[in-house]
């Protein structure tokens, strides 16, 4: 949609796009809190239960979930530069861009889907599928429990994050995009790194400490 | 400025090489975060690892998600909703550090019935309320 048919209902084009990025800030302040009550989880069992937590970090895959941090990080640099690409008239060069990150969203969960096969083998499930035997369930199988949803839902959101990138990159290959009308990849750009924002807080706390 | 129709500074856009420079920064502060967990560490480490993640935070949020070059009350949603996470954080957190020891569970456990409710007879039940069953 060009932007001239669409600010006329704003007065400005200037309106237009600061009620978009308001809205994306406030979508973004409900994510923020929707990943706060899991944080807050972690933060008061891993008081109550120092020991098992520290037990149970020991069995994470450093390694895995570093190559993950570096694999998020690297795509919000591209998507960062493909707004910036957009910006400048290249939407052809945003779109390669932001193919390119929506492909490092995919070796993300891939990376993922290998983590959890292992936990599965090894036994480190939670609830009442916990099985690890060399660290003891009380406490232990809570972290499993709260790691399990952390990385859930962050998974859920890189999917549907990687879903967004697709779909822009294609657009902005097909020429809907320009330096007129760069809303929706900044605002898709703004979804992602939130998704490597939440990513770089779940990192220390599952796997590093 | 022109009064409401403010949106953005143009000029405040980050260019090509502050968009990489940036990158480079973060990607730094990751490979710190590593190399900080793999030498011998203490009580500090998690403090320090989430302290660095606040940073790219930051980072991100002002230079990527174009805080810095947009109005204040985009930046006041977002500092709104990190200090009631704060406060959530805080709060459940002190409370549990400064409860009283045994009135915290051992431990998950498996649900099982009270004492005394093992089994059920029929007649240890509460009459049925007489009249036409609700629907």
């Amino acid at each position: 949609m060009p932007p001239e048919a669409a600010t006329e209902h704003w007065g400005s084009e200037g309106a237009r796009q600061q009620a978009a990025h308001l809205g994306m800030w406030i979508f973004i302040a409900t994510e923020v809190l929707l990943f706060a009550s899991l944080f807050t989880s972690y933060g008061v069992y891993r008081s109550v239960y120092p020991e098992a937590f520290r037990a149970a970090q020991l069995t994470m895959d450093v390694g895995l979930g570093t190559l993950n941090t570096f694999l998020l990080v690297t795509s919000s640099i591209l998507v960062a530069l493909a707004v910036h690409a957009v910006r400048e008239d290249r939407p052809g060069l945003g779109g390669v861009l932001l193919g390119a990150a929506a492909l490092l969203g995919i070796v993300f969960l891939a990376v993922k889907g290998v983590e959890y096969a292992h936990h599965v083998k090894e036994g480190s499930l939670p609830g009442d599928f916990y099985r690890l035997r060399e660290v003891p369930q009380v406490g232990a199988s809570l972290f499993f429990t709260l790691y399990f949803l952390l990385t859930g839902f962050h998974a859920l959101h890189v999917t549907v994050g990687v879903g967004l990138l697709t779909v822009l990159a294609v657009r902005s290959a097909s020429g809907t995009f320009s330096a007129a009308y760069t809303t929706p990849v900044e605002l898709g750009g703004m979804y992602w790194h939130l998704v490597d924002v939440i990513w770089l807080f779940v990192y220390p706390i599952l796997y590093l400490s | 400025m022109a009064g409401e129709d403010f949106v953005e500074e143009p000029g405040r856009r980050l260019s090509v090489s502050g968009v990489l420079v940036v990158g480079v920064g973060l990607l730094a502060l990751t490979a710190l975060t590593y190399l900080l967990h793999t030498l011998p560490h203490g009580a500090w480490s998690l403090p320090v690892a989430l302290f660095i993640a606040g940073v790219k935070g930051v980072l991100i949020a002002l230079f990527y998600m174009h805080l810095r070059e947009q109005r204040g009350s985009n930046a006041l949603v977002l500092l709104t909703s990190v200090v009631f996470v704060a406060v959530l954080l805080a709060v459940c957190v002190l409370e549990t550090l400064t409860r009283f020891a045994p009135t915290i569970p051992p431990g998950p456990f498996p649900v099982e019935p009270l004492p005394g409710l093992e089994s059920v007879p029929r007649a240890a039940r509460p009459p049925e309320p007489a009249g036409p069953k609700q629907p």
